[in-house]
């Protein structure tokens, strides 16, 4: 096993990240082992896109493809897209209906729980050739995941040892996949996938960081929308590792002008003169009466359900090595939308994805962090927003505390050198 | 069909030179006033999955969708575009509208001129003609290259 001696963590509270960790395939390695087969539920798909006996859908755990499929007792099973034979990928396809999988190679069949159920030529033929007398199917399914489900979404892990979902995922993450998943029946929209070339840790640090929301994001500023003075908050889980982070809008924003020029002083980014040609885009009422205008749920290590104004998506990371991550977003609609909702659902897509007026310039912020730290080695990031006290909640925005709530739980996962040594 | 299929094509050409030569703020001049555009990715279109990437319905979208492309403040990847658009067909008439679709495919290439792929898609098109104007009523943009490199900050 791969032992990592360097770089350093130069403080406890890992307000210091060695740039290193977003570049080194040594990294990047060791997370696919230690994390992502690791101790950890990663998540796989939502209840809704498996409605029938046998709908599939493939996806990505790391760099491992696998394959989630309804069974006829309405049990979710999930395994490694793999063959026990040879190694070739058995299902090629992103989704379908399936009664059985067949290996295009040899013709390996599985039944839908990956159990191996054929295998052609067997027994030879006419007493010649065959599989050895030893050989039985039984022993040779393809590799299977443990699979745990929550709110209707479904989670697969490696680890024989791992705690409940209930556990894994904390009160603050259960209380907001109910309220927002689970108190009305979602419907499935549609797709978006951004690939982005910068490290999948970069994303994660992107949405424990309510700091940059108001500056990074100059859409709902420039036409007089948002204000940095908003109310909210984040919560964390035991470790830290999973967090809430949520805003509200504020009802005093008569000194909203001033504050903004106070806070985008010396930059030449605020520029209040805009008005919308079509303000019904930022003036569809959230479906919630609980007055929450942002919701970011960063589940450790590849999962955010977010709530962007009257938007519902489930986000997740599929890295493709140290320098790229695709950006899957599941866009959701609920089952008691109405004609109007649906059509306002279709209308503030244009808030998220990667041609999203919001979300876009976070792709843009990973892809110059990658560049810049691309040839920093031995130095490291600066995050003492907020201060330097423990990963504690919070009741306000401007800090980085659920950054290093992240990178303390990374580093205990990788089993790396003790930080601040 | 011959005179359609050449102002149909001028038409193309001019709209696809407005976006490379970065005149965001004349795009909108290409649309009606109950115009619809859409960017849609071929994955949720073959599963009828009716989310688009990109969508304005109205022309104050389309306006709006450029906004910060012209007032420059929008964070995005600095990239010169070219359109290619081709299969240019003008299909069917009835009235003062016209059936069409083309495909198209867009260049990026960054300010150190390494140049890569940004969309490579076909529009699916209803034309208005207003004397010989042609503008546009609905386009979908149907995208085979859904998986976007980054960022999809100006519209094709």
């Amino acid at each position: 096993m791969l032992t990592i001696q360097k770089p350093t963590w130069p403080e406890a509270n890992f307000s210091r990240v060695p740039y290193e960790v977003f570049t080194e395939p040594d990294f990047y390695r060791t997370e696919m082992e230690r994390i992502f087969r690791g101790p950890v539920w990663h998540y796989l798909a939502l209840d809704i896109e498996l409605p029938s006996h046998g709908d599939y859908r493939t996806t990505w755990l790391g760099d491992v493809n696998v394959v989630v499929v309804r069974a006829k007792d309405g049990s979710v099973h999930a395994f490694e897209n793999t063959c026990a034979h040879r190694g070739a990928k058995v299902v090629d396809r992103l989704h379908g209906n399936a009664k059985r999988f067949t290996c295009p190679y040899h013709l390996w069949t599985y039944s839908i729980d990956g159990t191996l159920t054929g295998v052609p030529l067997e027994k030879g033929i006419k007493g010649k050739g065959g599989m050895p007398p030893c050989f039985e199917k039984r022993d040779h399914g393809l590799s299977k995941l443990k699979i745990a489900n929550y709110g209707g979404m479904i989670f697969g892990s490696f680890a024989d040892a791992i705690e409940s979902i209930e556990d894994f995922l904390g009160k603050p993450a259960r209380e907001q996949i109910d309220r927002l998943l689970v108190q009305r029946k979602p419907r499935l929209l549609g797709y978006l996938r951004q690939r982005i070339s910068g490290n999948w840790k970069l994303y994660n640090e992107n949405v424990r960081d309510p700091y940059h929301g108001s500056l990074l994001h100059l859409f709902q500023v420039s036409f007089g929308i948002q204000q940095p003075t908003m109310k909210g908050g984040v919560h964390f889980d035991k470790d830290g590792k999973n967090v809430w982070n949520h805003s509200v809008l504020g009802e005093d924003n008569k000194n909203n002008e001033a504050v903004l020029r106070e806070a985008y002083d010396g930059t030449d980014k605020f520029v209040p003169d805009m008005q919308m040609a079509d303000p019904s885009l930022v003036q569809v009422p959230l479906d919630l009466p609980d007055g929450i205008k942002t919701t970011i749920l960063s589940i450790f290590p590849t999962l955010i359900v977010a709530q962007v104004d009257n938007t519902y998506a489930v986000r997740h990371l599929r890295p493709k090595g140290p320098n790229l991550v695709e950006l899957h977003i599941t866009y959701l609609g609920f089952e008691d939308d109405d004609e109007k909702r649906l059509e306002d659902k279709l209308k503030t897509v244009n808030l998220i994805g990667p041609a999203g007026y919001i979300s876009m310039e976070d792709g843009e912020a990973l892809r110059l962090g990658q560049e810049g730290v691309r040839a920093a080695g031995g130095r490291h990031s600066l995050m003492e927003m907020g201060g330097l006290g423990g990963m504690e909640d919070t009741d306000y925005l401007s800090h980085e505390i659920s950054i290093r709530g992240f990178w303390a739980h990374y580093h205990k996962l990788m089993q790396l050198p003790k930080a601040g040594g | 069909m011959t005179t359609h299929q050449q102002n149909l094509e001028r038409f193309y050409f001019d709209y696809a030179a407005c976006l490379d030569e970065q005149h965001y703020s004349k795009w909108p001049d290409y649309f009606t006033q109950e115009c619809r555009y859409e960017i849609l990715s071929r994955e949720n279109v073959e599963q009828n999955l009716p989310a688009p990437l990109m969508s304005c319905y109205s022309h104050g979208m389309v306006v709006d969708r450029v906004a910060m492309l012209v007032k420059n403040t929008l964070t995005y990847r600095r990239m010169y575009h070219k359109h290619f658009v081709s299969n240019v067909r003008a299909l069917k008439e009835s009235g003062d509208q016209l059936e069409a679709s083309a495909n198209v495919l867009v260049i990026q290439s960054d300010l150190e001129g390494v140049s890569s792929l940004y969309i490579v898609g076909t529009y699916l098109d209803l034309i208005v003609t207003s004397g010989s104007r042609l503008l546009i009523e609905n386009r979908r943009v149907v995208v085979d290259s859904f998986g976007i490199d980054n960022m999809l900050a100006v519209p094709v």
